[in-house]
């Protein structure tokens, strides 16, 4: 910090500092750009950071984002209970939604397997989902990341539920919307070969 | 510039966008490099630093510090993706066994994974976890019975390892090194085999990592 700068601006650049992609430049531009705005302005930004922590809980079904007891989705009657999507992180939940194409439910497990990182299956939100496959789910979606990590992850939670003679699919990996074969990595081309899926054919009514 | 072969075995985010990784090489012992902006989106090393793949490094050795990884390419697995689970814990276990200074690493390790992918499906972590251990020189170490918890009592028998107090009894010693050998689809002897591997590695300080939940 410069020397001779007030503590109270010195305290905000360092805060503001800790934030992921900030660094000290733009902790102090934004620390600025806050003491030009006034009073009422940042009282309006303290009360949005503390509503985050205070109002943001998690819900005790899926574990994903929640204001009450339980979300918004799991409290949707015309939400498929019985169709459950396994996530990683609540972030997850928020990223399916915006392609507005399911109409299932989802389960957060707040990380994914990690030995090398210390994370075992005892640190996922397993009991939770053991409660609602033994209350009856018709599918389980295993949404992880297509990473080592993911993928282990995903043959895990698989090994444990196929006894109890639930569906378990996997998210589909291939060629991304818009991707040109000339940009993909040889990873995802690899597996888009592999999974390939059968042509299901046009209208032969084309004559 | 240096260039080997490595296996990953340590991933720690460092700063924000960069990995430390800590690898295995095949003719420099154990190494730790900065990945620098590996963590980033647009980074040509993302994919590639992934644990059980056969991996081709090259890296700018630190003069005082940590060397920097210049290119890694990601070749193919070790083990098929259904034994992912067990290879990452082996990967944690080998990691713990081999720290750094030490030079067998990526040879004990690329064995026990390799005897994981042909173990029968139960007992592939015990078999590749007993492979690690025998190239560690620690698998004479289990110095205790996990039957009647006698010490220093236990001899290498025709079928495995008995115990000189009760080993007359059952034949829980082939059962349990049939499970090492990763030779059986029994739950009761991979369980012995377990319980066997867990009392080695708690000889050497160390905790088994822990494969379900
Ligand atoms: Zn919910
Ligand atoms: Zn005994």
């Amino acid at each position: 910090m410069i020397p001779g700068s007030p503590k109270a601006l010195a305290r905000a650049v360092e805060a503001f500092a800790t934030l992921p992609g900030i660094g000290p430049k733009s902790a102090l531009r934004l620390a600025l750009a806050i003491l030009e705005r006034g009073e009422e302005g940042a009282r309006a930004l303290a009360q949005a950071i503390t509503g985050l922590v205070e109002e943001v809980r998690f819900c005790r079904r899926c574990g994903g984002f929640s204001e009450g007891e339980l979300c918004a989705i799991c409290t949707n009657p015309h939400r498929d209970a019985a169709l459950v999507c396994v996530v990683e992180q609540p972030v997850d939940v928020l990223v399916m939604e915006r392609a507005q194409a399911f109409s299932g439910t989802y389960h957060v497990l707040h990380g994914r397997l990690d030995p090398l990182g210390g994370v075992d299956a005892s640190k996922l939100r397993l009991a939770e989902l053991d409660a609602r496959v033994a209350r009856g789910v018709r599918e389980l979606i295993l949404a992880t990341s297509a990473t080592v990590d993911g993928e282990a992850t995903a043959h895990f939670l698989a090994r444990r539920y196929a006894p109890s003679g639930v569906r378990i699919t996997r998210l589909a990996r291939g060629v991304p919307e818009g991707g040109e074969l000339e940009y993909l990595d040889e990873f995802t081309l690899r597996r888009a070969l592999s999974e390939r899926v059968a042509w299901t054919s046009d209208e032969t009514a084309a004559s | 510039m240096l260039e080997d072969e490595a296996l990953l075995v340590r991933r720690v985010a460092w700063r924000e966008s960069s990995w430390v990784v800590h690898l295995f090489t095949r003719a420099h012992g154990r190494i730790a490099l900065v990945a620098k902006g590996a963590r980033r989106l647009k980074s040509p090393l993302r994919g590639h630093l992934e644990p059980l793949h056969r991996l081709h490094i090259r890296w700018r050795p630190g003069r005082i510090g940590m060397g920097v990884l210049a290119a890694a390419e990601r070749h193919e697995a070790l083990l098929p993706e259904a034994r992912w689970p067990e290879g990452l814990a082996i990967t944690a276990a080998a990691a713990m066994l081999f720290p750094e200074g030490t030079e067998e690493g990526f040879a004990a390790l690329e064995a026990a994974l390799f005897t994981c992918a042909k173990a029968q499906a139960p007992s592939a972590y015990v078999a590749g976890l007993w492979t690690l251990c025998s190239k560690a020189g620690i698998a004479a170490a289990a110095d205790a019975c996990w039957r009647c918890g006698a010490r220093h009592d236990l001899v290498l028998a025709e079928h495995g390892l008995a115990c000189t107090r009760c080993g007359t009894g059952p034949s829980w010693p082939e059962a349990a090194s049939r499970a090492l050998a990763g030779q059986t689809a029994e739950a009761k002897a991979v369980e012995l085999a377990l319980a066997l591997l867990a009392s080695i590695f708690a000889a050497q300080n160390l905790r088994l990592p822990k494969l379900g939940g």
